[in-house]
């Protein structure tokens, strides 16, 4: 069975464009989700190998999510997607339990990058 | 752990003043109220608490002596009797002891180097980041997370929260155990440039962070005031060579204006200091001194805990020290004397602070013999300070105010006769110096009261400018309640003295320009002539000008020779357009014009 990785981003281009640069790489996009609280339901369904996570998202916010799910899940492995604005953000969340993270505009190797090494942990 | 030692001494010594200080306060305590129990407790405390503190950093002696003491104190709580002089005393001289062994360590670590120290902890792993790397902040928090999973971090540098915040370029530190394994891990990450290990150099690198605060050189805060000062000056001079039409540039100006104050405030902020830092120190400096003189004198103390700056405390402290001592030494009497006196047998010494809008006033009062003006004006008599016949003419104030003549009372007769010591003239002096005025008030057999009244900052000071004969004079705003303008036939004289009405309020009235010796005519009953209504020495009285300036903030700079030997200048200042601007000492100007009135 490949990897599987659930996609989390309010905006439908950005889950299309990561969604491309994954599936090129090998992996398998078992679900998508547009929100924090789908993304909290979409995981727990699934149980993917790895979660992509939007930083900014309406309602709940990337941080709150990825504390959720690891409030769930101790060893989700979760790449935060970020702009370059965002630093501070980014930190924030990973000092929440993300493990990594990408910014946008994607460069596709190092998307792969991140990803395949949250994977080796 | 070699490497904790030297936090600890730092800490031992933090704590070992404030403890001595506090024993100083026990102890006066201690010699109110000799049976207190509570008292001698807490001095037990204190005493045990240091011989456990220098025992464990190997203080032999502190160890020793704080023993000996708690010995002592311990005997007295056990039978439950109060404390003697003697033990006072001892304890005195061992807080002494301690002290000067709690500097001395000081000294001696601070000569020793810490190289030693250091490599004891383990090292700083200094990490360098892939120049590619994004988020460099959230790199350095990936990095984090990996080596805590496999090690613990000590110490990270910058701190996270700085990283956090984006104070971070591509290289950051990180103490950790197991460095060698962590070194291996990092290598294997992408973000990771370069990994080494580096073992000195880290004092400079850390910041040493202090208890609430940091340690600044006086010398640098004295700069950084004079510049901030100039700064200030410059600003309000630039806005006077503005025409009405630039109003933009006004506008701008001033807020410039009130950012530079904002930051002066910030920096005398800095620079206070409590005066408790003297005041403390009298009651044992009394009790030592009375008990060397055989008398009995109890010391009130009030305000100490109000700031001035730094450099006038330091201005005055010998001033104050030299009144209060002057007040045991020969204000108050021996017990005896009192006695025959109807007074009670122990004198009574009050220092007291108070501010007063800039200004701090402070008080030395004794309920002592008190000086009779009478041998003043004899001794005055005598030194040909003033002449027979214009006794008469002057008032008890000005007697008194012989005292403060340079030399008059380092007579031994004088100061024997007049109940004070010597130096009442050099007291004068400092307080003049930081732009001050001292008073003195006093009665035969009831005793002497003397008051400074300084700015709590010397650097800069608010000044009134007047114009006379076309030259420009400055008065330390402390000195002025008020400016008015009045036509001359309200004047009217008074027994000989030119006087004014004001508010039910007569009002001497001097002319600046007859005192600077420029006997011009302006005495037209239709003059309208500037006044200001002056306050020195709790005397109030009207200076006539020739015109008003307005006031302003001055960097007072002392006189350059030979207008440093005029006493009736404080200093110099720049005003405005570049205008030099003399700084006048109203207290001296004052006694000036008693004798230009008379004639002499």
């Amino acid at each position: 069975m490949g990897v599987r990785v659930l996609i989390v981003d309010d905006a439908i281009f950005m889950r299309k464009m990561l969604g491309d640069i994954l599936r090129k790489g090998g992996y398998e996009i078992c679900a998508e989700a547009e929100n924090g609280a789908e993304a909290v339901k979409r995981y727990l369904e699934y149980k993917p190998d790895l979660v992509t996570m939007d930083i900014i998202m309406p309602d709940i916010s990337g941080i709150d999510t990825v504390k959720e799910i690891i409030e769930k899940d101790r060893d989700a492995k979760i790449v935060m997607v970020s702009a370059m604005g965002h630093q501070s953000l980014v930190v924030e969340a990973i000092q929440a339990g993300a493990k990594d993270y990408v910014v946008k505009p994607f460069q596709p190797s190092r998307v792969l990058e991140a990803v395949q090494r949250v994977l080796k942990l | 752990m070699k490497g904790d030692r030297d936090k600890y001494i730092e800490l031992f010594r933090e704590e070992a003043r404030e403890y001595i200080e506090r024993l100083n306060n026990l102890l006066i305590e201690m010699e109110e109220n000799s049976t207190s129990g509570e008292v001698i407790s807490e001095a037990f405390r204190i005493f045990h608490t240091l011989k456990g503190m220098a025992a464990s950093l190997g203080y032999k002696e502190i160890e020793s002596i704080s023993h000996d003491l708690e010995e002592r104190l311990e005997g007295l709580k056990k039978y439950g009797k109060g404390v003697n002089k003697e033990i006072v005393d001892r304890i005195y001289k061992g807080m002494d002891n301690i002290e000067d062994l709690v500097e001395e360590i000081g000294r001696a670590e601070g000569e020793k180097g810490k190289e030693d120290i250091t490599l004891k902890r383990s090292p700083w792993v200094k990490i360098t980041l892939n120049k590619d790397t994004e988020l460099p902040a959230a790199s350095v928090a990936v990095i984090i997370k990996r080596i805590e999973q496999e090690e613990n971090i000590e110490e990270i540098q910058p701190s996270f929260e700085e990283i956090k915040a984006g104070k971070i370029k591509d290289t950051f530190w990180v103490r950790c155990s197991n460095e060698k394994k962590v070194m291996e891990m990092l290598v294997s990450l992408n973000e990771v440039e370069e990994v080494s290990i580096e073992r000195k150099k880290e004092e400079s690198r850390v910041p040493k962070v202090g208890l609430g605060g940091i340690r600044v050189n006086v010398e640098l805060l004295d700069r950084l005031q004079n510049i901030v000062g100039e700064l200030v000056v410059f600003s309000s001079q630039l806005s006077t060579l503005l025409n009405d039409e630039d109003k933009k540039i006004k506008g701008f100006l001033d807020v410039h204006y009130r950012t530079l104050k904002e930051l002066q405030n910030v920096v005398t902020e800095i620079r206070l200091v409590p005066l408790s830092l003297i005041f403390n120190k009298f009651p044992r400096y009394v009790g030592d001194l009375s008990a060397e003189l055989g008398k009995e004198v109890s010391i009130d103390i009030f305000g100490s805990d109000i700031e001035v700056d730094r450099s006038l405390l330091e201005g005055i402290s010998e001033p104050l020290i030299h009144l209060v001592r002057n007040a045991v030494g020969h204000g108050i009497e021996t017990p005896g004397e009192r006695k025959k006196l109807n007074k009670p047998t122990t004198g009574k010494v009050t220092v007291s602070a108070k501010r007063l809008r800039g200004d701090i006033m402070i008080e030395i009062s004794d309920d002592g013999k008190g000086i009779d003006e009478k041998e003043v004006l004899s001794a005055a008599l005598r030194k040909a300070l003033v002449k027979k016949e214009e006794v008469d003419s002057l008032t008890r104030k000005e007697i008194l105010h012989f005292l403060f003549i340079p030399g008059f009372t380092t007579d031994e007769k004088v100061s024997e006769v007049s109940g004070r010591g010597i130096g009442l003239d050099v007291v004068k002096q400092i307080v003049r110096s930081v732009g001050g005025s001292v008073d003195i008030k006093t009665e035969k057999n009831k005793g002497t009261t003397i008051t400074m009244k300084m700015p709590l900052s010397m650097a800069i000071i608010r000044v009134y400018l007047f114009q006379s004969d076309g030259q420009l004079f400055a008065l330390p705003m402390t000195f002025v309640d008020e400016t008015l303008m009045i036509p001359g036939r309200l004047f009217s004289h008074l027994m000989g003295q030119e006087v004014m009405l004001l508010r039910k309020e007569i009002l001497p009235v001097y002319h600046f320009k007859k005192i600077m010796k420029n006997h011009t005519d302006y005495r037209s009953k239709d003059t309208i002539l500037s006044c200001l209504v002056v306050e020195v020495e709790n005397e109030r009285f009207a200076l006539t000008v020739d015109k008003f300036r307005g006031s302003c903030d001055a960097v007072i700079k002392p006189l350059p020779e030979p207008l440093n030997a005029i006493k009736e200048l404080t200093g110099i200042t720049i005003i405005g357009d570049g205008e030099p601007c003399l700084i006048i000492d109203l207290p001296s100007f004052k006694y000036r014009r008693i004798y230009e009135n008379t004639g002499s």
